[in-house]
Formats: C-alpha cells, structure tokens, sequence
C-alpha cells in the first residue's frame, strides 16, 4: 500500500517535472541559437594579458606635468591599426610605491623611458598592492621624486629612490581596479601592446634566464624592429 | 557610419515581437485565440515578449563586443539617440563584469523559462506558484532601470543620451511586471485557465461556421 503511494507520488513528480525539463529544452536551445548568432556577427573580444590578447582597458585619474586627469587605457589604442603601419606602441607598468623592487626598477624604467620615450608610450600604474599607506600624494612624489615619508614600506622619504623624475603618466590605482582586471602576479610587472592594443609581450611569461626577451629593452627592441 | 538597415531594422523587428506579444497578452479579441483562456493568452503574449526582450539583450550585447574594438555597425555613435557612448562606456556597461546584455539575456531566459513551463501545464500543483516566482524575479529589473536611465542621462560621456535598444529592453521588461501583476490578480481572484463559456446560440454559430 505504501509503495503504491510512494509509486502514485513520484509519477505524479515526473508528470509536473515534465513541463519544466520541456520548458527548459526549448529555452535552452533559443539560447544556443542566439549565442551562435552572437559569436558569428560580433564575438566577445579575446581580453586579458597573455600574448596575443587585447589590454582590458583602464580607466582611471592619472598624473603627469603636475595635473590630475581622466585616463582611458584604450584612447591611446588604434584598433585597426595593422602590422607595418606606422602606430605607438605602449609600454605598461604596474608597480607599488612602498615595493623595493619597484624602487630598483625605477632608474631602469627611467633609462628605457629615455632610449624609447619618443617612439613608445609609457605608462605607469601606480597600485596600492602591499599592505601599507597609500595615497595620491605618495605616488605623485614617487613619481616627481617629491619630498613625502611614507614610500618604501612607509619607512622611506620617495626623493631617496634612485633615478630622475618620470615624465609619463602615473595612473592612480590605489583601489587596484587596474590590478585586478590584469591580475599581474607581482609588482613589477611589465606589458608591451603593439599599437592596436594587443599584448606582444608579457613580462612575466619572460622570466626564465636565458629567454631572449627578458629584459624590457631587449623586448621593445624585437617588437620595434618587427612592426617596422 | 552605419548602415540604416543594420542599425534601427533589428530595433523595429524586436518592437515589433513585443507589439504582437502585448496584443496577444491584452484583452482585444483575437478570433483564433478564442479558446484559449485569458491567463493563458496572457501567458503566451508573455512569453513572445520575454524573447522579443532576449533578442534585444543579445542585440545590445553585440554592440558592446563591437564597441570594444572599435565602433559597431549596429548602432549609431553619434547623437543624442545612440548606443555607443551608453553601450560602450568603459565604466556603466557592464554589471560587475558582465555586459548588461548578458544580465538581460540571462533573466529573460529565466523569465521565459517558468512562461513556458506555466503555459504548457497550467493544471500542473506548481503552476500557479511559479507565477510568483517569475513576479518576484522580476522585481530587481525596477532599479535596473531605473539607475541605468539615469546612467544614460546623466553619467556617461556626453550626456544625455537615450540608447534605443536599452530602451526597448527596458519596455520589455515593464511589460514582463505588468502582465505577470495582471496574471497573478486574476490567479488570485480565482480565474485560472478558465475558458470563456459560450452560449447557446454561439455555440450554434460556431458550428455552423465549420
């Protein structure tokens, strides 16, 4: 008796079920054929920080020649533009005011900054990573080598970091909005785009001694000499 | 610049599905939809506007994949109706991430879901309980709108702007809470599926039409 209940009550289960995996089949399948249509006329854009991928765009407040302004990563990208055209490539970095690392990587980015500042456009991305004070002042003195305590793990004044000022936009990501979108896996991190936006080179996939391309420089100049 | 066709024909045909869907879901006697009861007619004109509502979604979802890279030639990028300074907006086109078109295709295929699953067992234990579902599922789309029209008129780059497909997906969605509101008074006031009694002498004229 109590099967036959049990048996009665799960038929009576399987016929509601019926309309609901039906309905289910049906909508499953208008999906599929509007994901079909939309990945034929006009797919999502490939976005992220392996070679060959476009730049997640940045949008942001950066510094540079004392003013605050609005930054888009992608107003200095030329998407059409095609190999052996004449284009800016850029070079990106991200770094934290109070990482030493950075501190050391300061005068090498100065000396690229000089060799290919005039054909390369540099760009600095100023991230609040470690876990320590930060502040728009503590980059802008980083960047103009200022007089602030508080770079360097908050232990250091920012004019003691070797090299000269930086005259390229520091982009202001305290609030690692940048950060997590290129998810980098540390500071510093280096990224080239060809002038379309395109990630050619990628420092942390060149990081093996040995590679032909782990020094920035060396990566710049492949890359130039390449797209000419 | 677009072509006039690529831009507004697809704007014009997802109206158009959500016209038909709201004729079907009214009360304007339609002869070949006479048998079918009030609620379930509102269920199917529900429905056809719920996917009249997806494709829009998907449609604005195209455009921002184009705005990406570039323009798109799906929508216009000039003016103050167009998509490409609401649509493609580095900070207001997306939802944590995802693309608005997406949120949208995402809820109408819920949406749409428990329609067609009313609608094809409306006698079924579940049946009414689910219009609840979809009611209380629809809800969040109210300030959806209402920030992402604000959004449009007054936060992206060069506002204002009105982008004709938001638009017609958020009429989609108006409509959606409107026929379920519809759907679940008459459900409460006791008529579900109940098929219009006809009299005598209709009943003879039908026949006799046969």
């Amino acid at each position: 008796m109590q099967t036959t209940r049990r048996n009665t009550k799960s038929l009576v289960n399987d016929e509601n079920a019926d309309a609901r995996v039906n309905s289910f089949f049906t909508i499953s399948a208008i999906l599929t054929a509007v994901l079909i249509i939309v990945w034929t006329l006009a797919p999502p854009a490939d976005i992220g920080v392996d070679e060959g991928q476009l730049a997640p765009d940045i949008v942001a407040q950066a510094h540079d020649n004392g003013n605050w302004y609005d930054f888009r990563l992608y107003d200095f990208i030329n998407h059409s533009w095609e190999q052996g055209e004449p284009g800016t490539f850029i070079f990106l970095q991200f770094m934290d005011t109070d990482c030493p690392h950075c501190w050391e990587d300061a005068p090498a980015m100065e000396s690229l900054h000089s060799e290919y500042g005039t054909i390369v456009q540099f760009v600095t991305v100023s991230v609040g990573m470690l876990k320590t004070t930060h502040s728009r002042a503590e980059t802008v003195a980083f960047q103009e080598k200022g007089d602030y305590d508080g770079c360097y793990q908050d232990s250091r004044n920012c004019n003691g970091r070797t090299g000269g000022p930086h005259n390229w936009p520091y982009v202001d990501d305290i609030n690692l909005r940048a950060f997590n979108d290129y998810n980098p896996p540390g500071v510093p991190f280096h990224l080239l785009l060809s002038p379309d936006g395109i990630v050619v080179w990628n420092s942390a996939l060149h990081s093996k001694h040995g590679d032909p391309l782990l020094e920035p420089s060396d990566a710049i100049a492949y890359h130039l000499s390449e797209s000419a | 610049m677009s072509d006039p066709l690529m831009e507004h024909g697809p704007l014009v045909t997802f109206l158009a599905v959500m016209a038909i869907g709201g004729v079907i879901a009214s009360n304007v006697k339609i002869s070949q939809l006479e048998e079918m009861s009030q609620i379930r007619r509102r269920l199917l004109g529900l429905f056809i506007i719920e996917m009249g509502g997806l494709a829009a979604s998907a449609w604005t979802w195209m455009i921002h994949n184009e705005m990406i890279t570039g323009g798109s030639q799906y929508c216009a990028a000039e003016g103050i109706v167009q998509c490409g300074s609401v649509i493609g907006d580095p900070v207001y086109s997306e939802f944590f991430g995802v693309p608005w078109g997406v949120v949208g295709i995402m809820a109408f295929a819920v949406l749409g879901w428990i329609t067609l699953a009313i609608f094809m067992d409306m006698k079924a234990d579940w049946a009414k309980s689910y219009v609840d579902y979809a009611w209380w599922l629809s809800l969040p789309s109210i300030p959806g709108i209402i920030w992402l029209v604000i959004v449009e008129l007054t936060l992206v780059e060069g506002a204002p702007h009105i982008c004709p497909y938001c638009t017609s997906v958020h009429i989609a969605l108006i409509a959606c809470m409107y026929i379920l509101y519809k759907i679940r008074s008459e459900r409460d006031a006791g008529n579900w599926d109940v098929t219009q009694k006809l009299s005598k002498a209709e009943l003879l004229a039908k026949a006799r039409k046969k």
